[in-house]
């Protein structure tokens, strides 16, 4: 499991971004399914879930590395708030045990911006996902912000990999903690990072919760593109979760 | 090669039409890997692949065309009962084509490219039309021509439709709500990697794919679902009341029970095949 440690000592990383904080989390609300307080795990039962996954390797980050998920590498464009969801999208046919398909991030982020280089919300990219689909990287390229990729072609291929359930998850420990152990990777945005980054198992240490993250900063950032957040770092202000995409 | 003559002199007219493509500038695009589009006679345009459901009928004097905008290789299996030729588009044909009024007509392909099958024997050929730089065998779209002599029926085709045969193998779903809340116990069967393994290694594969799911019942299959996945949800569906629950089909059988532990669904899993 990843052990490249960011704690309340560490500074903050430095890379291409694009979280822009809590905006989206009042734009957003009326379309947005709330996840919901019945699926909250008690507390006491945390260690037990995240220790079972750990010893028997169950967690989303270990099912998803078995499966050949590939760490993405946004490179300088501030689409983290793409970059991640997507990349849970992915997961998400994964654990539906669906072929895994790499999806392109610049196919939702483009038309959302209107091809533009700017940040945004995890909301924006699931509202789009979710009415449009992702394109297949092998049709639209993950970082080519270019309207002229947006081809009939790619557009047909884009609904075949539609998000069809989707939550927000609010930034509390327990919202965080209750989705992931259910196997629901969460789209974390992080103010004090101005990032974005899926959350993708829950572990304790040193009777400490940490999360260990998959960044969109290729492999060669952390251990293997993943990281570990621990402390006040660790609780994102704002989520998203891909819940159930098409399957194919 | 004598007779593709003859036959070419007889009944075709090639025209070429000479196009000339304006070259486009491209320089910060991204190349775009193209998937063919491959048509078959009397079949739409399509981008997913055809299984072999439908039979067409190749007389001695007739043209079957295939057409794609992207390069494809066509192949035939047997190879002996046709004869292959290849072309480019765009092009105009005079000939009798096998999906047309066994009249002489003329046609104009717009395709890039263009293949030909002529019949040089009776007997059932398989046609495999495979785009460049396919990846995955549902990229292959395939077609079954029956090659008669001149006004012959194509054989044995019965008019009605033949039993559509249970798939062989195992097949799982395991089908539960997302968003309940679902115990630990069951939740580490449904995700348990000793279950993946015995699933991987037992159920029925499309391609490479092993025929199991994870499966809420919220969920939108898409085209490119394999057929058994969605027939055996469409069975399952109205005994699928209490998730979590696994449905488990070996061949025609399916049987839906809970999920409870990650022992017990194996056991039910191992019972099954039995």
């Amino acid at each position: 499991m990843a052990e490249f440690i960011l704690d309340d000592a560490s500074g903050t990383p430095s890379g291409p971004t694009g979280f822009q904080g809590m905006y989206a989390a009042t734009e957003y609300r009326d379309s947005l399914t709330e996840f919901p307080d019945a699926l909250l795990i008690p507390r006491d039962e945390w260690k037990d879930w995240a220790d079972q996954q750990e010893q028997e390797q169950s967690s989303i980050y270990h099912l998803c590395r078995a499966a050949g998920w590939k760490i993405k590498n946004q490179q300088d464009i501030p689409y983290c708030w793409n970059f991640s969801p997507v990349g849970d999208a992915e997961k998400a046919l994964i654990l539906q045990n669906n072929k895994y398909v790499s999806l392109s991030p610049a196919s939702v982020g483009g038309p959302v911006t209107s091809y533009k280089r700017r940040g945004g919300y995890g909301q924006e990219a699931m509202e789009y996902m979710a009415a449009n689909g992702i394109v297949p990287s092998a049709l639209w390229p993950d970082t080519a912000i270019d309207k002229r990729l947006h081809t009939p072609q790619a557009v047909e291929a884009g609904k075949q990999y539609r998000v069809t359930e989707w939550m927000r998850c609010p930034g509390t420990e327990e919202h965080c903690v209750s989705a992931v152990l259910r196997r629901m990777p969460v789209s974390g945005g992080f103010s004090w990072w101005g990032h974005q980054v899926s959350i993708v198992a829950v572990r304790f240490r040193n009777g400490q919760i940490e999360f260990v993250i998959a960044n969109s900063w290729g492999e060669t950032w952390g251990d293997e593109g993943y990281g570990v957040l621990r402390g006040r770092k660790r609780i994102p202000d704002d989520g998203v979760i891909p819940r159930v995409i098409t399957a194919s | 090669m004598r007779l593709i003559t003859i036959i070419h002199a007889i009944h075709i007219w090639f025209w070429i039409v000479a196009t000339a493509f304006n070259s486009v500038k491209a320089d910060d695009v991204t190349p775009i890997p193209a998937k063919a589009k491959v048509t078959f006679p009397g079949v739409a345009p399509i981008a997913a692949p055809v299984l072999p459901d439908a039979v067409s009928v190749l007389e001695p004097s007739s043209l079957f065309v295939v057409t794609s905008d992207e390069p494809f290789v066509l192949l035939a299996s047997p190879s002996r009962l046709v004869t292959i030729t290849t072309d480019t588009g765009p092009i105009k044909i005079r000939a009798v084509f096998a999906d047309g009024s066994k009249k002489l007509e003329t046609r104009t392909y717009s395709a890039k490219h263009i293949a030909i099958v002529e019949a040089s024997a009776e007997g059932r050929v398989e046609l495999l039309a495979i785009p460049n730089g396919f990846t995955d065998e549902s990229d292959i779209t395939r077609r079954l021509v029956d090659c008669v002599k001149a006004g012959q029926p194509p054989p044995d085709v019965d008019p009605v439709d033949p039993p559509i045969p249970a798939p062989a193998g195992v097949r799982v779903l395991m089908i539960f709500e997302t968003s309940a809340n679902n115990s630990r116990e069951a939740m580490g069967a449904i995700y348990s990697p000793k279950v993946k393994e015995w699933l991987d290694k037992n159920c029925a594969k499309n391609g490479t794919q092993p025929e199991w799911r994870r499966f809420d019942p919220d969920i939108v299959l898409s085209a490119n679902e394999s057929p058994e996945i969605k027939s055996l949800w469409d069975a399952v569906k109205p005994k699928a009341t209490s998730p979590p629950q696994v449905a488990i089909a070996v061949g025609g059988n399916v049987d839906v029970h809970p999920i409870t532990t990650e022992a017990d669904l194996l056991a039910l899993l191992e019972k099954a095949v039995k």
